[in-house]
Parts: structure tokens; C-alpha cells; sequence
């Protein structure tokens, strides 16, 4: 269970991305997780909680049409899904095979540009997220060692 | 397995609650975000049947400050139970760091418990992973019914892993064990995350 992780530049560097990203594309929120749900960077204009929660359930339904996609032949996958409502929508597109970069867009917001914005830095961001995957929480600038506290694991 | 951003300094943990159809992994979830104080939790999300059976997941985020510098994130879903979900479940174990086997304690229901926790068992085979490198707990859930096994023979059923799991009697409808079981899984999953990855620091001379 050796972790991954994501240094303090790599996490610089994502933040600057999808905060040009959300501002470009008048985007209420941008996060970058993993496939199964864990936020490496996010921007956004709600709190912490509700992107966790985004960035989860996108997870999850990424992996169902993921999923889908096999049962219908599909053999290299989907690798974008779309929900456009009245006035907000999610753009979810796969960063390679392990990573998602959810967008979740505004009222101003003109799908065709956000893909086109989205095009530009997916290489990019696909280098660092990759770069993670192999990367000890030590290789990525952790010094010392880690401990608990002295209370109980849940603060309840 | 664990997510590690140094630059918030904030450490992701996944744990599945995982059992057969009805033994309770929803009402686990649900005491806990009635009951902890809003502080440590998120929004709890089910996505579930039009008669409250669990469709795809049940989500609950819940922080914590158990890791000295950093925020731990503990990342609760429940899998649904029914057989015809099996893709779903496979979903949702993806990258799990620990897992809560909530079984039904009734005597009726001891075919489902086996064939879930062997359920289990290929389904992380399929991400070539096993609950020997996994750290888990069985939890015996309702234990206020009349017709419920011995726990003795629940743990002979379902206890026979390489090292003995740990196990707890619960009601999760009255919160019983509700707690004793998340902290017990958190510190397994934290214990492992500090003994590997210091031993890995200490193998680079760090």
C-alpha cells in the first residue's frame, strides 16, 4: 500500500493550470482526481466538501460509462462524457488512464471553447499526473517521518 | 492506495464498507454522518433505488488530524448488495486501502455472507490484489435480533484469511459498533500507510 503522491511544485503547477483553465472558461469548478475519486488539484467557486463529493460521484460515473463502453465494443473507451443542463453543465474527459479532469460549467460557459481550452493543456497536465504514479511520498519532497497523533483516528 | 498531496499537505484514504444485500453497510454510513459533528464530515451522497437500496454507492468524506502535519481524508463508500451490481462493486473497490466486511448475523442469511466475502475476494482478484496485503475487519451486525448466529460461528465462516481479521458485534441502527469499527479500520489503514512508507524512507537513506 505504498502511497503516490504529489509534490508541492506538481501541486503548484495544477493549481495555475485550472485556475487559467476555469477563468478562461467562465467555469464554476475544474478538478483533477484520480479514477478512483481522490482530488490532486481543484478550483472552484463552491467549498472543499461539495468538490469532494463532485469529484467522487464523477469518479464513479466515469468508470460506469468506462464500463459501458466494452459492452458496446467500444475498445479504446470513452473518453469524454457531457451533461448540459439549463444552467450548468459537467465535462468529464479522461487524462490518459487513471486520471479524470472534471469541469463543471457555468452559465457563460460555450462547450465547443471549453474543450478547445481543455485540448491545449491536457498534455501537460497528463505529464504531472502520470509523473505521480510511481512517485513515493519521499522521491516527491517529504522529509521525516511520518506519525499519529495522540487522539483517536476520527475526531469523534 | 493512499494519495499523498504535499502541497496541501493532506493524505487520501479509501475504505469500502462491503457485505451482502440489507446487513446494514448503508445504516453504518448513515449513523455516522448523523452523529459526527459537521466539522469532520462532508455531504453524504446515496445513489439509490426508488426503494432506498443502494444503486451504485453511498459517500460519506470525513476529516481528521490523525497524521502529525497533514489532514487525513477518509473517503467512506458502501457497495451495493445485490448480486445483478457486481460490476458496480468492482467499480468502487477500485484503489480501496481498507475494507469493513458488514455481515448479517442472522442465521438465514449465512449463504449471503460467504458468497459476498468469496464475492469479494475475486473481485479484488481482478485488480490482481487480495485481503492478504488489505487491511480489513469483519463487523457482526444485528446483533438485537432474536434469530442471529453465535459470533463463534461467524468467525469460523469468515474468518479464515492468513492472519485472523478482527472482529466486532454490531447494531448499526442504534450506532453500536458503528464507531468501534471505524476507528479500528482507520488505524489499521494509517498504521500500514506510516510503516511502509517510512521503511521505503529509510530504504532511499532519507
Amino acid at each position: 500500500m505504498t502511497a503516490t503522491a504529489l509534490s508541492k511544485e506538481q501541486s503548484q503547477t495544477l493549481g495555475t493550470v485550472i485556475n487559467k483553465l476555469a477563468k478562461d472558461c467562465d467555469a464554476k469548478a475544474v478538478v483533477i482526481c484520480d479514477i478512483g475519486g481522490y482530488i490532486l488539484a481543484s478550483e472552484s467557486q463552491t467549498n472543499d466538501k461539495s468538490i469532494e463529493t463532485a469529484a467522487a460521484l464523477a469518479a464513479g460515473s466515469f468508470a460506469a460509462t468506462r464500463e459501458l463502453a466494452g459492452i458496446v465494443g467500444e475498445e479504446e473507451g470513452f473518453k469524454s462524457i457531457c451533461h448540459r443542463g439549463v444552467t450548468s453543465g459537467v465535462l468529464i474527459q479522461a487524462l490518459g488512464d487513471n486520471f479524470l479532469i472534471l469541469v463543471i460549467l457555468g452559465e457563460k460557459s460555450i462547450e465547443g471553447l471549453v474543450r478547445l481550452h481543455l485540448k491545449k493543456i491536457t498534455k501537460q497536465i497528463e505529464t504531472i499526473v502520470n509523473a505521480t504514479q510511481d512517485q513515493s511520498v519521499h522521491a516527491a519532497g517529504a522529509t521525516g517521518s511520518f506519525s499519529v497523533q495522540e487522539n483517536d483516528a476520527s475526531k469523534s | 492506495m493512499p494519495f499523498v498531496n504535499l502541497g496541501k499537505h493532506e493524505i487520501s484514504f479509501k475504505i469500502v464498507y462491503y457485505g451482502p444485500p440489507l446487513s446494514g453497510k448503508t445504516t453504518n454510513i448513515e449513523y455516522l454522518h448523523a452523529s459526527m459533528p459537521d466539522e469532520v464530515k462532508g455531504e453524504m451522497t446515496m445513489l439509490a433505488t426508488q426503494q432506498d437500496r443502494t444503486l451504485y454507492f453511498d459517500f460519506l468524506p470525513l476529516e481528521s488530524d490523525a497524521i502529525k502535519g497533514f489532514t487525513s481524508r477518509f473517503q467512506l463508500y458502501t457497495v451495493p448488495g445485490q448480486a445483478i451490481y457486481n460490476q458496480t462493486r468492482k467499480i468502487v473497490l477500485t484503489g480501496v486501502d481498507g475494507l469493513v466486511f458488514v455481515a448479517d448475523s442472522q442465521w438465514e442469511e449465512m449463504e449471503q455472507n460467504v458468497l459476498s466475502f468469496e464475492n469479494l475476494k475475486e473481485n479484488l482478484a481482478t485488480y490482481n490484489r487480495s485481503l492478504d496485503e488489505i487491511p480489513y475487519l469483519l463487523q457482526f451486525n444485528k446483533r438485537d435480533l432474536p434469530n442471529v448466529a453465535p459470533q463463534e460461528y461467524l468467525d469460523f465462516l469468515l474468518n479464515q484469511g492468513q492472519a485472523r481479521a478482527q472482529y466486532f458485534n454490531g447494531v448499526a441502527v442504534e450506532g453500536v459498533g458503528v464507531y468501534k469499527t471505524l476507528n479500528t479500520i482507520c488505524k489499521m489503514v494509517m498504521a500500514l500507510f506510516i510503516e511502509e512508507n517510512n521503511m521505503s524512507a529509510k530504504k532511499t537513506g532519507e
